[in-house]
């Protein structure tokens, strides 16, 4: 009976478990990214940087596992296009789309690393940013879409991965030159 | 006095060192990421698992005790009206046995 169940929801459990592990991994990374261009991680640099890159490469991979599972689900049964253009699947729209919109950027913005000699570090320093802004479409579409967002275990992961980088993040936007060079001008 | 390729020699050496140790840190680290997610992910199918197993048949008993209150309760109605009343009472059942397959159906999702 129980490898009946399995065997029925297998994908489906799949994808949601990688979904979840794509999150927390998501979150971590994005806050080790902060914590690395803040002021936090100054004294264990060349560490942070590499757990960032080891966390990217895993939530990438957790995030591919998260679609590809659903190819395997014979009740859902989306096709690839489904899964890879958004708006193409009217499945508990708007969200689905924006877990689309956020699962390329986080790919596109982890990958563009590799290619930063190519893009300009300098560029590629602005494009990177805009990964803090596809973590918050995830966490949109988590908590949206998300089969498990009701569940009180799902909301108590969701808050321990999530709110550590939120305060992470008006930590850096309040220590950051910019918002210092304000403070001085308001003077 | 040490040739400039003598004097090269113990510094290259301690740079290797470091290199080694370095690219030792980095193996520990991706492979503490690495164990990380798989026993992330682990964690969460097992609770997924469980935790819809668990919601599927607690679904199941709310709509089996639906189902028998909602009988009963036409069963009585059934007793008390006029025979007149009976294509209602099938009515009642009917939407009753859809309403019981469609929480089947959510349960089968949830799980």
């Amino acid at each position: 009976m129980i490898a009946t169940a399995i065997g029925t929801h297998f994908y489906w459990i799949t994808s949601r478990a990688a979904g979840t592990v794509a999150l927390v991994l998501a979150s971590a990374s994005v806050g080790v990214g902060l914590m690395i261009s803040g002021r936090l991680g100054k004294a264990r640099g060349p560490e942070l940087r590499i757990s960032h890159e080891a966390l990217s490469l895993a939530a990438i991979a957790a995030l591919i596992l998260h679609a590809a599972a659903l190819l395997g689900d014979s009740f859902f049964h989306p096709s690839i296009a489904d899964l890879l253009v958004p708006l193409q699947m009217d499945y508990k729209e708007p969200y689905m789309a924006i877990g689309i919109v956020s699962g390329w950027a986080m790919v596109i913005f982890g990958v563009s690393y590799y290619l930063r000699e190519r893009i300009g570090v300098a560029r590629w320093k602005v494009i990177h940013r805009f990964t803090a802004l596809a973590w918050i479409l995830g966490v949109v579409h988590t908590l949206g879409e998300g089969t498990d967002a009701g569940e009180t275990w799902f909301l108590a992961v969701t808050a321990i991965a999530v709110v550590p980088v939120v305060v992470l993040a008006l930590v850096r936007m309040l220590t950051s030159p910019a918002s210092a060079a304000t403070q001085i001008s308001a003077r | 006095m040490d040739s400039p390729a003598r004097r090269r020699q113990p510094r290259s050496a301690a740079l290797e060192r470091r290199l080694r140790a370095r690219a030792r840190r980095i193996a520990a680290l991706r492979r503490r990421v690495a164990a990380l997610t798989i026993t992330l992910f682990l964690g969460f199918w097992i609770a997924i698992y469980a935790g819809g197993a668990f919601g599927a048949s607690t679904v199941t008993t709310a709509a089996t005790t639906t189902l028998t209150a909602a009988t009963s309760k036409s069963r009585s109605s059934e007793k008390s009206e006029s025979t007149s009343s009976t294509g209602a009472t099938d009515a009642s059942s009917e939407s009753l046995s859809s309403k019981a397959s469609a929480t089947t159906a959510v349960s089968t999702r949830q799980s």
